[in-house]
């Protein structure tokens, strides 16, 4: 939480010679404050600062100068906090005739602790100008002495209370209860307030007269004309305050304080210095008994601190009574100090913070200052490597250094998208937030090339580029378990040639030697049907290719791939296979076939013709028009032929030759045009 | 330029011009350059020259020098270019480059956050980005209700299922995973949060370092996130940390590495010489248990931080909803 107070008012309650820039460095290295801002104002200084949400306590003047007293003289300024005047006046009626209030609190634990007390007398007018000046630089408007007084408590003592205008609560009486839903209350700022169940409420005769903890009900404000006031002082149930802000949403300075927990004991001194200060600006008169309703008194707890456990965090050894001073100086009861370990009793101002050994161990280490413990490496054990998971950190790198390589560009883009993002078909299984930030970030992704398309048509007016990829996870909701969150690696590429296009993604799977890798057709979300393949190795699919529906006039070749699997079939280093030895002999075939034969096909038969004696088949040309025929195409093919095991000879040769003849014309029908020799024999 | 030199200069370039060979440029440069060359005499009448114009006459004087030199060095090259036979070139022609593609600079800076860390033992992993609250929240001494919880924007799938505020959701299903310290786990991910401005996008990446084993201490932790500062950052960036709350570790830091803009002194960009790295501390005795691991033997650190802002620190990158919009003039950047 954040609080704002000046220097004279801090130097109020802490006795000290240390300067201000000494208490700066001294709140940064060690306390459990970030100073936001230290600014010059007049003569005096500014703090902003921002206490850790564990310290209630120090969201206050006097619990800022309590971490004080226990920081400064570490860093050798004496400091000691004084308490400010009145925190211990006798509460003694000073009318004869005593008013009354008929409280009533409905269940146990809605208010840990109830104070209240009747004035009289009062003389409702500004507040003297101190008073004033110190809530405007907290930020808190000065209204009039009555209600200053609270807000002026709240900020030094870091306890929050109420005024009631003690002539509006009808009947003298209050019933402090649970709200139940929908009730409804205006509050100070005269919003009307719909109240879940469960809010702390006041009701005098039937009416809502405060919503505790948060801010008051406009029904019992205190006025220019209020002579009577009830003063209020409370600790509540910090989750009930909690969830009430968040359900109403409204936060204020009261209600952030109440619902991190207050101290009880802080209850009393509040009370007794807020009548002081009204006795003095307000001239109130005494005119209740205290109301008191503390059924159960704090009690100081043990905590026992190892001080070998101690040596270890620190690694060092800290002397015990440095350990003990320290432990003192923050306001905890050494109780029991042996050559082993320090008991201390918990004070109620820290009770809940500190609750087992190593809140002690952080007490002691920060205030012996962290910037004391020596720096050190961890020495090392080797670990268990996760073959599984480092798998996928390793192709990570290679298949995004290759891409890079080709000329790709990385993008990371938003796994967050609209319901744009998804296909109709998806949408039953597709991960959906309960509270997303906006309509545009409502639904998790269920495939990576919409983002991808969406990079391409935002940069389309730069430069050309080769493409795009990203590896990231995609989503799919699975039952009431976990979504399924598989890792996606996608890319798009505005290439023309389908052959180009295509050789992206067989270029990729050769650098991780996978091979056999077959495209079947297949209709599939994101891509034209015309041009919509299954990436399939052995059977498994590995993810999808083909051309991405067209959008804003332009053309796509994408493929989408199960990285997870590719990870796992992929190889880095292979066995050996001898370089041939045997001398290759290279020729060219030409051949005229339908126009609808698959060229792969015809590769294919070539090979299972020859039976091994080829080493490799190459296109060199295809084409189409002219005067080959209606519905032909011209293929030239380049043949390396080449043994593994001897030098064919030429008959040989002759006879693959005439073999592979026999099997085209058989499988496709094609005029066969013959070879000629191109290469030579090597 | 006076007259003299003027006439000097058209002369000189004049029959440099019509050289066509070494012989005649040897003979030219000594005619002016040499001992007793033309400049040489300006020079010596510069004593002749009234006192106040010397160094005016001086400058000009060495200016001309200078230029012919350069129109002699072109005249040299261009004569032995001629006398030998390789080919005339254009060093300057601008290059046909090949395709050049770019990583992402999240991708360039985990792989440098690994590298940093690898030696040191850690080992990357990876967990669910989607996450039951249990790792998120109760795994972290944070049960049901606790107010801590209102600390991090979380977005909810189901009552149960949340997306990862922050990478610490690993702690214990690291725990978990390998049963037994010693445990030095890298987690670098992707973490979600409803927040959206300058300086926070609904998506963004964390790295978090969690070590456990026997005799942990604070003085490891501050060695670590020293070695990982100086080596990211460079050699004369410090490192400090500071008390701080969170929920899942005991003691808790904050941690400030010192400004480089202003060395540490105190600046504009930072806070006293100081910007602040990210949180860290002791990992709490109720995380432990719930990983399973005993206290009584074992203690760790933890430390997470948003990889974007040592990004941005290192970059320059001012705002962060730049690094997740893909502008090809951002990415080609990197």
């Amino acid at each position: 939480m954040n609080i704002k107070f000046t220097q004279s008012w801090l130097k109020e309650v802490l006795v000290t010679p240390a300067k201000v820039e000494e208490i700066a460095k001294g709140l940064t290295s060690c306390g459990q404050v970030e100073i936001e801002s230290l600014e010059k104002k007049g003569n005096d200084w500014v703090w902003q600062v921002e206490v850790t949400n564990n310290r209630p306590d120090a969201f206050s003047v006097l619990g800022i100068a309590r971490e004080c007293q226990a920081i400064l003289p570490q860093i050798g300024s004496k400091a000691r906090c004084r308490f400010p005047k009145g925190i211990d006046l006798k509460l003694q009626p000073e009318v004869a005739k005593l008013l009354s209030l008929k409280v009533k609190i409905a269940k146990k634990g809605l208010c840990p602790r109830f104070t209240a007390i009747i004035l009289d007398n009062i003389k409702i007018k500004p507040s003297p100008k101190k008073i004033a000046e110190r809530l405007e630089t907290a930020g808190i408007r000065a209204i009039n002495n009555v209600v200053d007084v609270s807000n002026y408590l709240m900020l030094e003592l870091g306890q929050p209370m109420h005024t009631f205008d003690f002539d509006k609560i009808k009947d003298s009486k209050m019933l402090l209860r649970e709200s139940t839903k929908g009730e409804k209350i205006i509050t100070l700022d005269g919003v009307e307030r719909v109240l879940p169940k469960g809010a702390i409420v006041i009701e005098d005769e039937k009416r809502l007269i405060d919503l505790c903890g948060i801010m008051g009900g406009l029904l019992s404000e205190v006025d220019n004309n209020t002579k009577r006031v009830l003063l209020f002082v409370q600790t509540y149930d910090p989750q009930r305050i909690r969830k009430t802000t968040q359900a109403i949403n409204h936060r204020t300075e009261a209600s952030s304080r109440f619902e991190k927990g207050l101290d009880a004991e802080n209850v009393m001194p509040a009370i007794r210095r807020a009548t002081f200060l009204l006795k003095k600006h307000a001239d109130a008169k005494i005119a209740s008994e205290l109301i008191d309703i503390y059924p159960q008194k704090y009690q100081p707890y043990p905590v026992t601190l190892n001080l070998k456990t101690l040596d270890t965090y620190m690694d060092t050894k800290i002397p015990t009574s440095e350990v003990k001073r320290i432990l003192q100086k923050l306001g905890l009861k050494v109780q029991k100090v042996t050559s082993k370990v320090i008991e201390v009793l918990i004070p109620s101002w820290r009770a809940g913070d500190i609750q087992i050994e190593e809140d002690l161990i952080e007490e002691v280490a920060r205030i012996f200052g962290y910037q004391n413990i020596k720096d050190k490496l961890p020495k090392g054990r080797p670990l268990e490597i996760d073959l599984d998971e480092n798998k996928i950190f390793f192709w990570e790198k290679i298949v995004k250094d290759t891409l890079k390589d080709w000329g790709f560009y990385e993008v990371y883009s938003s796994s967050l998208v609209s319901k744009d993002e998804i296909q109709n078909s998806e949408l039953l299984w597709a991960v959906k937030l309960k509270n997303p930030l906006n309509e545009n970030l409502e639904y998790l992704r269920t495939s990576l090339l919409p983002s991808l398309e969406k990079v391409f048509e935002q940069n389309s007016n730069f430069k050309k580029v080769q493409g795009y990829f990203e590896l990231s996870n995609v989503y799919k909701t699975k039952g009431q378990g976990l979504p399924e969150q598989k890792i996606r690696l996608a890319a798009v590429t505005d290439e023309k040639e389908l052959a180009k296009a295509k050789g992206y993604l067989i270029g990729l799977f050769q650098t991780l030697k996978i091979d056999k890798i077959k495209l079947e057709s297949k209709k599939l979300e994101h891509y034209k049907v015309s041009l919509s393949f299954e990436v399939k190795a052995n059977n498994t699919i590995l993810g999808t290719f083909g051309q991405l529906k067209k959008k804003n006039q332009r053309e796509l070749f994408a493929f989408d791939l199960d990285f997870e699997e590719i990870a796992k079939i992929s190889k880095y280093i292979e066995n050996y296979k001898p370089i041939p030895r045997f001398p290759t002999l290279i020729e060219d075939i030409d051949i005229i076939v339908d126009e609808r034969i698959h060229v792969g096909k015809v590769i294919e038969t070539i090979f299972s013709a020859a039976k091994k004696n080829i080493a490799g088949v190459d296109l060199i040309d295809i084409y189409g028009t002219g005067k080959i025929g209606e519905n032909k195409k011209s293929l030239t093919l380049k043949i390396t032929f080449q043994a593994k095991n001897r030098t064919l000879t030429s008959r040989e040769v002759a006879e693959i030759k005439k073999e592979i003849e026999k099997e085209l014309n058989l499988r496709f029908g094609g005029r066969f045009r013959g070879f000629s020799k191109t290469g030579q024999q090597l | 330029m006076s007259l003299e030199l003027e006439k000097i200069k058209e002369e000189c370039l004049k029959t440099l011009l019509g050289i066509k060979n070494e012989k005649e440029l040897e003979n030219w440069r000594v005619k002016y350059f040499g001992k007793k060359g033309e400049l040489q005499k300006l020079i010596i009448n510069l004593k002749s020259t009234p006192k106040n114009e010397r160094p005016k006459k001086g400058k000009e004087i060495n200016q001309l020098k200078n230029n012919l030199f350069d129109n002699f060095e072109n005249k040299k090259r261009e004569i032995s270019n001629k006398g030998s036979r390789t080919e005339w070139v254009d060093p300057t022609l601008p290059s046909i480059l090949p395709p050049i593609g770019h990583l992402h600079p999240v991708t360039l800076a985990t792989r440098e956050i690994v590298s940093i860390f690898e030696p040191l033992g850690y080992q990357r992993t990876s967990y669910p980005e989607i996450e039951w609250d249990y790792f998120a929240f109760e795994a972290l001494n944070m049960p049901k209700n606790h107010p801590a919880r209102d600390e991090w924007e979380t977005f909810f799938v189901t009552d149960r299922i949340v997306l990862t505020p922050h990478t610490s959701s690993g702690h214990v299903r690291e725990m978990l995973k390998r049963k037994k310290p010693p445990i030095k786990m890298l987690n670098i991910a992707k973490c979600y949060r409803r927040q959206q401005d300058i300086s926070h996008v609904p998506m963004f990446y964390q790295f978090e370092g969690l070590s456990i084993d026997k005799d942990v201490s604070i003085a490891d932790l501050k060695g670590t996130l020293e070695y990982f500062t100086t080596h990211f950052f460079g050699p004369k960036r410090k490192t400090r940390i500071r008390p701080y709350h969170f929920q899942f570790t005991e003691p808790s830091f904050e941690i400030d590495v010192s400004c480089g803009v202003c060395g540490g002194k105190g600046c504009k960009l930072c806070k006293g010489g100081w910007l602040e790295l990210g949180g860290a501390g002791m990992v709490h005795p109720n995380v432990l248990k719930a990983g399973n691991i005993d206290h009584s033997k074992y203690s760790g650190f933890a430390f997470g931080w948003g990889l974007e802002r040592v990004l941005m620190m290192r970059t320059n990158i001012n705002d962060i909803r730049l690094i997740y919009q893909n502008d090809l003039r951002f990415l080609e950047q990197f």
